[in-house]
């Protein structure tokens, strides 16, 4: 049985995911020692800006022109509405190389070799519903459910699954939710008018569980720990990181904060370019 | 600002980030004593090895059924060798825990918890 890890990268107007994936990748390569590959759009600059790239597989897939926008801060202070494409986490069965995937987001920075065994469990699918935010003060209701009335909230940031009968159902499923999101969307009481594939996973977990709190979807080991886009990362050293967590009501003030060998969602995609571009990412 | 308002605002951000600090800490070894064996995964609690401990003195040595975290049974076919390791590894773990812990505690400026 073969194993891998797949990052999506497609470029959008005012940020290289890319350059992002080729970092997630080499973390992925460094702790979890397995072979990476991505699926994106545009090969081209992949092979051109990144010419030693560290991907296994690169994976084309047609270059889809997307409305759906998404506010994107920068700290607690700056925000601007970039292009979202987000459509295509779907096709990831028939896309991977791989018979067990794991699937990371770009701005997912392994840390640890935490998901290293995680490979050799028996389940089908593995991903994060626990979570925690690197900022003690903030509330992560908006991350333990869809909404207060709904069903569980589980990250589509991170997810490891294994080609099947089941999960080949469960992103078929995915795809029909997409398709039908206005629907969805209404029935689950979900206020953000955007896709998003973390609402779509929830819940296309709670339909395969049969609408009740089933087993389909085992917690991956650790916890989903992140910081928002209101965050910073200044720094990553071996296997230590350091963020600027902003503060409860004083907007553009921040406390420090550190993390050793844990993997971290950076959602400050632009902190995190700042960083891998040299320096420091504030 | 005076004086002393600006120290009392200076030591509030001491205690936030030392606080945040701690709680990463706990995560940190939270995320060491999970421990993965025949395709499952088990977190390690003194419950678990006490549990443990008691099969093995009962005399139950070997293809013995346990309940995983995620509520699957695994069968643990050396449960000597199960024993040996997760007691290692809790106490490897929270040794190192209590190390980091009382390192942090001894750090009295915000640049000294996060190592600037």
């Amino acid at each position: 049985m073969t194993h891998g890890a797949i990052i999506f990268a497609q470029n959008s107007d005012k940020l290289d995911y890319i350059k992002l994936a080729v970092f997630a990748a080499k973390q992925v390569k460094k702790y979890l020692e397995i072979p990476v590959s991505i699926i994106t759009d545009s090969p081209g600059w992949l092979t051109n800006a990144y010419p030693n790239h560290p991907f296994d597989q690169v994976v084309e897939v047609g270059f889809i022109e997307t409305t759906q926008y998404k506010k994107f801060h920068d700290g607690a202070l700056f925000a601007q509405r970039i292009q979202w494409k987000n459509l295509i986490r779907d096709q990831v069965y028939d896309l991977t190389p791989y018979d067990r995937t794991l699937v990371i987001d770009s701005d997912y920075i392994i840390n640890s070799t935490v998901l290293k065994p995680a490979f050799d469990n028996h389940y089908d699918f593995q991903i994060y519903h626990n979570s925690m935010d690197l900022a003690e003060w903030r509330s992560n209701k908006e991350f333990t459910r869809i909404n207060q009335w709904s069903v569980p909230f589980y990250w589509g940031t991170t997810f490891i699954f294994e080609k099947n009968l089941v999960t080949k159902a469960f992103f078929d499923l995915i795809t029909y939710i997409k398709a039908n999101w206005f629907y969805f969307r209404m029935l689950y009481r979900i206020e953000d008018t955007t896709f998003r594939n973390d609402f779509a996973f929830s819940v296309a977990v709670h339909i395969m569980n049969g609408k009740t709190n089933g087993g389909f979807a085992v917690e991956l080991p650790g916890k989903m720990t992140y910081i928002t886009d209101k965050d910073m990362l200044i720094s990553i050293d071996g296997n230590k990181m350091k963020f600027l967590i902003e503060k409860k009501n004083y907007a553009g003030q921040y406390t420090l904060a550190k993390t050793t060998g844990i993997d971290v969602h950076v959602m400050n995609k632009m902190s995190l370019s700042r960083y891998i571009d040299g320096g420091l990412g504030v | 600002m005076d004086e002393r308002i600006e120290k009392a605002f200076e030591v509030a951000n001491y205690m936030a980030t030392l606080s945040n600090q701690r709680r990463i800490l706990l995560e940190e070894y939270t995320q060491k004593l999970v421990h993965y064996i025949n395709g499952a995964s088990f977190k390690i609690t003194p419950q678990l090895i006490n549990f443990t401990k008691t099969v093995l003195d009962l005399g139950y040595a070997e293809d013995v059924a346990f309940v995983d975290a995620n509520n699957f049974p695994v069968i643990i076919n050396d449960v000597q060798a199960f024993f040996d390791t997760i007691s290692l590894v809790y106490f490897e773990s929270t040794n190192d825990y209590a190390v980091k812990y009382a390192e942090l505690k001894s750090k009295r400026k915000i640049s000294d918890i996060v190592e600037l």
